[in-house]
């Protein structure tokens, strides 16, 4: 074997290595150890520009966490009670001590998200909407990182230049656009992407019939 | 003279569907409202208007009133019971803070009663909001 066919080789095999490792299923051993039945979601802290990120992002949170098989506590008495607790900003939330929150709640589990990223950029031709979230999930009871991921979407709506087409586009995006704002649509994609992924997301939780079952 | 597609073997191509072309695109967004409408599959949960009443709830601005809320969200509980599935953690806790919010206590203390049976991780949380409806 010459030199050169030993380096191609090399750089055959490391790259090999660095795409099987960008997919590999994540540890879940520490979650395991302390599988939460319950998670209580924080209003989410929000480091975009837009102020309408936090409680636009909370209210698409519970659905996927439901339907992986956990509990989830109502985000909007969860914010209420966190308000009356002296805590008005998600900022302030975010600092809150477990015991108080598991000896109030009794929750298991607190998941912290970070909006980075959130809106709609309007250009002559069509409209960019793009969500970006990072999300740790914390065991109230000894503070360790039980699981983390993070997940983008965008969306966009271009103005292809066919007639037909174009009404189509349009009449679909005002549908959408009347009910909620279209970032609002898209963090819903990114949940799934974050929490349930099949080998990223979080495993199954106890009302879920495949809970126990792999990851 | 008269010719027969044979739809075995027609590619879309051939029957004048080109990448890029409206009637391409048709197609792309008839299959993608078929594979939607298909994917309203097994949930664990009846969703109804939940994730939109709690959307409405946090929204600053909103013209949404407790009341109409509380409409909606019952519906929810008529669809359910109809379709024998179960409604979504959190939802009665919900609707018994919408209820404690128009003064009606009675029907407040009864939904986190039924939160509290439909998921014990919920039991602490529900007993301390029971506690606080109670001294009122």
């Amino acid at each position: 074997m010459n030199a050169r066919k030993f380096i191609q080789l090399a750089s055959c095999a490391v790259t090999a290595l660095v795409v099987t490792g960008c997919v590999a299923p994540q540890d879940n051993t520490v979650f395991r150890e302390h599988p939460p039945r319950s998670i209580l979601v924080l209003p989410p802290l929000n480091e975009t520009t837009k102020v309408e990120a936090t409680y636009s992002y909370l209210s698409t949170v519970t659905r996927p966490l439901a339907e992986m098989g956990y509990y989830v506590f109502p985000v909007v008495l969860v914010d209420e009670l966190l308000k009356a607790n002296g805590m008005p900003t998600a900022g302030e939330m975010h600092q809150v001590a477990l015991d108080k929150v598991a000896e109030i709640t009794g929750a298991d589990a607190v998941l912290y998200v970070n909006v980075k990223e959130y809106g709609t950029t309007y250009r002559v031709l069509g409209s960019r909407t793009e969500v970006a979230a990072e999300a740790r999930l914390v065991d109230t009871k000894t503070g360790l990182l039980l699981w983390q991921g993070k997940a983008s979407d965008k969306d966009s709506s271009a103005n292809t230049g066919d007639l037909v087409a174009n009404l189509i586009v349009a009449v679909i995006s005002q549908a959408i656009n009347s009910s909620r704002d279209a970032a609002h649509g898209v963090s819903r994609e990114v949940n799934v992407e974050l929490f349930m992924d099949e080998d990223r997301g979080l495993p199954y939780g106890p009302y879920h019939p495949k809970y126990g079952q792999k990851k | 003279m008269k010719r027969s597609i044979d739809w075995s073997t027609t590619s879309t191509r051939e029957i004048g569907i080109v990448p890029g072309e409206p009637m391409y695109r048709l197609v792309w967004l008839l299959a993608l409202i078929v594979f939607l409408t298909g994917c309203t599959e097994a949930t664990l949960y009846s969703w109804g208007e939940y994730e939109n009443q709690v959307y409405r709830s946090l929204s600053a601005g909103s013209k949404s009133t407790p009341e109409m809320q509380v409409a909606m969200l019952e519906s929810d509980v008529r669809k359910a019971r109809a379709t024998k599935k179960r409604l979504p953690p959190g939802f009665h806790a919900h609707l018994g803070y919408l209820y404690f919010q128009l003064g009606n206590l009675e029907r407040a203390r009864q939904e986190l009663e039924l939160e509290k049976s439909e998921f014990r991780e919920s039991a602490v949380f529900m007993d301390r909001l029971l506690a606080s409806v109670k001294k009122r």
